[in-house]
C-alpha cells in the first residue's frame, strides 16, 4: 500500500518531468489519475479500520459497563489484560515489523489504548470508586501518552512497497509515521477529566491542565494532526469559562450586562489571539493548521458578539424596569486585557514587518476590530441598550469585514462561516427588532425580497470566489 | 529492536499500573472494617462504568453538635472531617466527628469531605455515595422496589443496607448491597 506522503512526492515530481520534457502531460495525467484512485483508496481503508476499531473499541467499554456478573472479577481483569498486551503488541507488529499492513496497525494501537482505559474502569466498578472519579481520565491520559512519544512522529520505517527517491529519505517524503487516533483520543481524554475534574473541585483553578495540554500541543505540532488541534482548542476555552467562573463573587448575577460583557469578551478576546495565530501558521509545514485556528476564531468571536447584540433582551427578561448594577472584578479584566494584549502583540508582527501585502491588508482590516471590542467592552455602565446596539453594529461591520477577508483571500471557509453569521443575524433582527418596528406584511415582504436578493448576490459572489480559488490551485499546481 | 523492549516495557508498566491499582485497593480492603450503613438510593447510569445506584446515607448528614475537636461553623467545603460510628442494633451510626484524625486506635471511623455546612447540621461526602451493579440486578431492585412502593406507600419502603469497608485511614470501600435482607451484586 502506498503512503499519502509519497504519492503527493511522486506528483510533485511528475510535475517537473513535464516541466522537462521528460514525459507528456497527458501521460502525467493518465499516471496521476491511476495514484490519485490509489489515493482515495488509501482514505477508504483507513476510515474501515477506525470505524471498525471505535465500534470494537466501545464494545469493549460497554462490556465493562454492563458488569456482567456471570465472569468472575479475575476473569474480568484477565481479559483486559490480554486485550491490552494482545492489542498493543498485535499493533506493533503489523504497524512496524509486517510492512505491508501497516495500516492495519494503527487501529490495533487504538484498541490497546482503549483496552487500557477499560481496565482502570473496570478497577474503578469492582473496588466502588465514586462516579466522579476524574483521576480515572488522568491516568489513562498519562498511561497511553508513553505510546504516542515512542511509536509515532520520529519514526520513519519504510512503508511503501518502492523505495524513496535518493537523498530524501529523511525529508518531507519520508514515511513519518503520523498518529492519527491514540492522540485524538489523548486530546479528547483531557477536557473531559478538565470537565470531571471541575465538577467535583469547583473552587480549584486546575494548573495542571496546562502541563498536560503542553505535551498535547507538543505532540499535536509534531504529528501534525488538526483533530487534536480542534478538539484542545476547545478544551482550553473551558479551563478560561472556569478560570472566569472563579474570579466572581459568590451570589452573582449572570444576566447582569458587566458578566455578559465579562464572558462575551473573553471569548472574543481568546478568538482573536486564535485568528492571529492562524495567521502565523499561513505557511510552511504547519499550513493546515492555519484554517482551524480562524475557522474556530471566527466562531469564538461571532457567537459572543451575536450574544451581545441581545443585551437588551436579558435586561427586558431577567430585570424588567431595575437598573443594572456593575459590579467590576479587576482580575477578570486583567485576563482579558491581557487576551487581547496578547494578540495585540501577534498582530504587530504583521501589520509592521510583514512583507506579504495581503497578510498587511489581513491585518490591517482585523486590528481596528481588535481596538473596537476593547472598547466597547467598557459600555457597561451606558446600559443595555447602548451595549446592545453598538454590539449589533459591530457585529455586522465584523461580518463584512469577513466576508472580505473570504473574498481578498480566496479562503472558502472564512467567506461560508460569515455568510453563515450574515443569514443569522439578518434572520435574528428581522424577527427580534424589525417586526415590531414596521407593519408586518409590508416587511414580510420587503424582508423576503431582500433576503432572496442579497442571498442571488451572495451566492453569485460565492461561484466567483470558488471559481477563483480553483484558477488560483490550478495555478499552484501549474 | 531498542524500540520494541521500549515499547513492550511501556505496555508492561499500563499493566503493572492496572495491577498495583487492583492490588492496592484489595489490601486496603482486606485490612477493612466491615460497617453496616442505612441509605437511600437514586438510580443513574455511568458510560464506563454502567448502572449505579446513587446513595445518600444516613450519616451523610451529621449533627453540629458531634464536633468534638472544633467550632463546627469554622468548616468550610471540602474539609476533611473524621466520623466516628458505632454499631446501634443492626447499622452502625455516628457518635463523634473530628477534624483531626482520631488518635484512638479504637475508634473506626470514616474519612469524609464537607460538602455543605449548616448551622445545625453537616452534610459529608464520604466517596461511597455510589454503588455500581449489574444490569440485571439494578433492573430487579428498581422493579421491587416499585412494587414494594406500590402495595405499601412510599414511606413503607425498607431502607437499603450498604456494607461497608472501612480501613485504617478512614477510607469506605462499599462492598456488598442489601434490600430486604437479600444481596444484590
Amino acid at each position: 500500500m502506498l503512503s499519502k506522503g509519497w504519492i503527493k512526492k511522486l506528483f510533485k515530481e511528475i510535475s517537473t518531468w513535464v516541466e522537462e520534457g521528460i514525459i507528456e502531460p497527458n501521460q502525467a495525467d493518465k499516471i496521476k489519475d491511476r495514484y490519485s484512485r490509489q489515493l482515495e483508496y488509501n482514505r477508504l481503508v483507513s476510515s474501515i479500520f477506525i470505524l471498525g476499531s471505535i465500534l470494537i473499541g466501545a464494545g469493549i467499554i460497554l462490556f465493562i459497563a454492563s458488569n456482567w456478573q456471570h465472569l468472575g472479577k479475575l476473569v474480568k481483569i484477565g481479559l483486559v489484560f490480554s486485550f491490552v498486551l494482545g492489542f498493543n503488541l498485535l499493533g506493533y507488529h503489523f504497524r512496524f515489523e509486517k510492512s505491508n499492513h501497516p495500516k492495519l496497525g494503527e487501529p490495533l494501537l487504538f484498541l490497546g489504548a482503549i483496552s487500557f482505559g477499560a481496565g482502570i474502569w473496570l478497577i474503578a466498578q469492582i473496588f466502588q470508586i465514586p462516579y466522579n472519579y476524574a483521576n480515572g481520565f488522568l491516568f489513562w491520559i498519562i498511561g497511553i501518552l508513553p505510546v504516542i512519544f515512542l511509536l509515532y512522529g520520529i519514526s520513519k520505517f519504510p512503508l511503501t512497497l518502492y523505495p524513496l527517491p535518493e537523498g530524501r529519505g529523511r525529508g518531507e517524503g519520508a514515511n513519518l509515521l503520523r498518529s492519527k487516533s491514540v492522540l485524538v483520543l489523548t486530546s479528547l481524554l483531557l477536557p473531559v477529566w478538565l470537565s470531571v475534574f471541575i465538577a467535583n473541585n469547583l473552587s480549584n483553578p486546575v494548573y495542571p491542565f496546562f502541563l498536560l495540554l503542553a505535551i498535547i500541543i507538543y505532540l499535536v505540532y509534531r504529528e501534525r494532526q488538526k483533530a487534536s488541534l480542534f478538539i484542545s482548542i476547545i478544551g482550553v476555552s473551558i479551563w478560561l469559562t472556569h478560570y472566569l467562573y472563579l474570579q466572581q463573587p459568590a451570589i452573582t448575577d449572570y444576566f447582569s450586562i458587566n458578566m455578559q460583557l465579562l464572558y462575551g469578551n473573553l471569548f472574543i478576546a481568546y478568538g482573536f489571539i486564535l485568528y492571529f495565530l492562524g495567521m502565523l501558521h499561513r505557511r510552511g509545514k504547519f499550513g493546515g493548521f492555519s484554517i482551524i485556528y480562524k475557522a474556530l476564531a471566527m466562531l469564538f468571536i461571532f457567537i459572543n458578539n451575536y450574544s451581545l447584540t441581545f443585551a437588551h433582551h436579558y435586561a427586558e427578561l431577567f430585570h424588567p424596569g431595575k437598573a443594572q448594577e456593575v459590579v467590576y472584578l479587576p482580575l477578570a479584566f486583567l485576563i482579558i486585557y491581557a487576551l487581547y494584549l496578547l494578540s495585540g502583540i501577534i498582530i504587530s508582527k504583521h501589520l509592521f514587518k510583514s512583507r506579504n501585502s495581503e497578510e498587511k491588508k489581513e491585518a490591517g482590516i482585523i486590528f481596528p476590530f481588535l481596538i473596537l471590542q476593547i472598547i466597547l467592552m467598557h459600555f457597561g455602565p451606558l446600559g443595555e441598550n447602548f451595549v446592545s446596539i453598538s454590539y449589533n453594529i459591530l457585529f455586522f461591520a465584523e461580518i463584512i469585514a469577513f466576508l472580505y477577508l473570504g473574498y481578498l483571500l480566496r479562503q472558502e471557509s472564512i467567506f461560508r462561516l460569515s455568510l453563515g453569521a450574515f443569514a443569522l443575524n439578518t434572520l435574528t433582527r428581522y424577527f427580534d427588532t424589525f417586526w415590531k418596528i414596521f407593519p408586518r406584511s409590508i416587511f414580510f415582504i420587503i424582508g423576503g425580497l431582500i433576503l432572496i436578493f442579497g442571498g442571488m448576490y451572495m451566492e453569485k459572489k460565492r461561484k466567483s470566489v470558488e471559481k477563483s480559488m480553483k484558477e488560483k490551485l490550478a495555478e499552484e499546481r501549474g | 529492536m531498542n524500540k520494541k523492549i521500549t515499547f513492550v516495557s511501556i505496555i508492561i508498566i499500563q499493566l503493572i499500573f492496572l495491577g498495583g491499582m487492583a492490588l492496592f485497593h484489595t489490601l486496603e480492603f482486606s485490612r477493612a472494617t466491615k460497617i453496616l450503613l442505612e441509605t437511600e438510593p437514586v438510580d443513574p447510569f455511568s458510560v464506563f462504568r454502567g448502572r449505579y445506584i446513587n446513595l445518600n446515607y444516613k450519616i451523610s448528614t451529621i449533627p453540629a453538635t458531634l464536633f468534638k475537636d472544633c467550632i463546627p461553623r469554622s468548616l468550610e467545603s471540602n474539609d476533611y472531617v473524621y466520623v466516628v460510628l458505632k454499631k446501634k442494633e443492626k447499622f452502625w451510626e455516628p457518635i463523634a466527628a473530628y477534624k483531626n484524625r482520631p488518635e484512638n486506635t479504637n475508634f473506626t471511623f470514616l474519612r469524609g469531605k464537607v460538602y455543605y455546612s449548616y448551622s445545625h447540621n453537616i452534610r459529608i461526602k464520604y466517596g461511597i455515595e455510589s454503588f455500581f451493579l449489574s444490569e440485571e440486578s439494578a433492573d430487579e431492585i428498581e422493579r421491587e422496589r416499585i412494587n414494594a412502593a406500590r402495595q405499601a406507600g412510599a414511606e413503607n419502603r425498607n431502607p437499603l443496607a450498604v456494607e461497608v469497608a472501612v480501613t485504617k485511614e478512614g477510607r469506605g470501600y462499599p462492598v456488598k448491597l442489601f434490600w430486604r435482607d437479600k444481596e444484590y451484586r
